[in-house]
């Protein structure tokens, strides 16, 4: 019975999470929040800021469980807290733009809910360590943490689908962990998750009506950064983020510098006849969307399929590696 | 399209068994020196976690940044050029 009524629930939240997402695309077009589709022949206008709704659904459902069983749901409301603080800096960045340095400078600040109410564990597990001592150090690395993860997903957002695409497969992998590692009360705001990221795929694939936004970007990485420190589970989500932090460490070598896209001034990819090729010009970024080209040309959903498959990978080790951290040696 | 997926995957499952790699040492270093007594194991067992941050680190700029990244560049390069003599 308990099960059906939690089916039924998700059922309900899928459909409303649906109707808000198509009427919030339909304001943004009739508003004229729009941004270009620079993949595209002909560059087509899109309706931008399509993270809303996602915020929006995922954390009332948040403050809801929080209201109904306030000492079960207690984590929710520093981790929405902080995904909130993210995505508002997201939506400032998009109306407004913040610049490449102050952005995540600004996002070092969200960790504050989780500092103040202490909901972290300093005694992170690594493989074959369960358990360090991490007291001094750890609630320095919390704001950097969250800057990092929020920054990551908004950086590897460069194709039609790529968000819920990299997400959807992190976020199954930490359903499971939290089955089998007894942290269940993280399971209704993953399955939430999933289920508004995939409304939002709906939307958002090849070809696509609607863009995440800075937004939406900022508040799926707070979210999974939240989640990873106040369940503690940093290393298995610093494994499952992996395509996200190659795309990182790739962009910020080769470019040395913390930049914005729009400030790169050489791209990394160029279109022709509906393909995507590897800029062939040295000053180019290093991107992962770029290497994924190093073998040939590809359509744009192929690239997106790509990051689909590199994201199944790295969950499936980031569970793998979650058993590890319980292994003990010597 | 495949080699192009190949490709990308060797390089996140050799990043993973980087990481897993240098856990292992340093798992095996910490349990060597946590049968330490005095100052020093004490200082290690309050920063394990700066330490295995500061080895990381140290790690993935000696081993990543210093020569990965330079045979990605270069095998970036020599695709660029393949590309070029294609296209003549």
């Amino acid at each position: 019975m308990q099960y059906f009524e939690s089916a039924l629930i998700f059922i309900l939240f899928a459909f409303i999470t649906f109707l808000f997402q198509r009427k919030w695309i339909q304001l943004m077009y009739k508003k004229g929040i729009v941004g270009k589709d620079i993949h595209k022949e002909g560059k087509p206008n899109v309706a931008e800021m399509g993270g809303i709704p996602l915020m929006v659904m995922i954390s009332s459902f948040s403050f809801i469980l929080f209201y109904l069983k306030p000492n079960y749901f207690d984590k929710y409301l520093v981790i929405i807290s902080v995904a909130l603080i993210v995505g508002i800096i997201g939506v400032i960045d998009d109306i407004k733009d913040l610049g490449g340095k102050l952005k995540p400078a600004l996002t070092l600040l969200a960790s504050i809910p989780i500092l103040i109410t202490g909901s972290f564990d300093p005694h992170p597990s690594f493989p074959f360590i369960p358990k360090t001592s991490l007291t001094i150090v750890y609630p320095f690395l919390i704001p950097i943490s969250i800057a990092v993860t929020s920054n990551a997903v908004n950086m590897l957002n460069v194709v039609n689908g790529a968000t819920p695409l990299l997400v959807i497969p992190i976020l199954i992998s930490l359903t499971v962990i939290s089955l089998v590692s007894n942290k269940t009360t993280l399971i209704p705001l993953l399955v939430a998750s999933i289920i508004s990221l995939a409304v939002f795929f709906y939307y958002n694939k090849y070809p696509a009506k609607t863009f995440m936004g800075n937004c939406g970007d900022f508040f799926v990485g707070g979210l999974l950064g939240a989640i990873a420190i106040v369940y503690s589970l940093e290393f298995v989500i610093l494994v499952s983020m992996l395509p996200f932090i190659m795309h990182g460490f790739f962009v910020i070598s080769s470019v040395k510098n913390f930049l914005e896209k729009k400030q790169i001034k050489e791209k990394p990819v160029i279109i022709k006849n509906g393909l995507l090729y590897p800029s062939l010009k040295k000053e180019s970024p290093l991107t992962l969307m770029r290497i994924c080209l190093a073998e040939g040309p590809l359509k744009e959903k192929d690239i997106a399929l790509i990051f689909l498959i590199l994201s199944t990978v790295s969950s499936l080790l980031a569970l793998f590696t979650y058993f590890l951290t319980q292994i003990k040696i010597l | 399209m495949k080699r192009n997926i190949l490709y990308v995957l060797s390089l996140l499952i050799f990043s993973w068994i980087l990481l897993i790699f240098f856990s292992f040492i340093i798992a095996l270093i910490i349990s060597q020196v946590s049968e330490l007594k005095g100052i020093l194991a004490r200082i290690i067992d309050l920063f394990t976690g700066l330490a295995i941050f500061i080895v990381w680190l140290l790690i993935w700029y000696l081993v990543v940044k210093k020569s990965f990244y330079e045979r990605i560049k270069k095998f970036m390069n020599k695709i660029e050029f393949l590309q070029i003599f294609m296209a003549y």
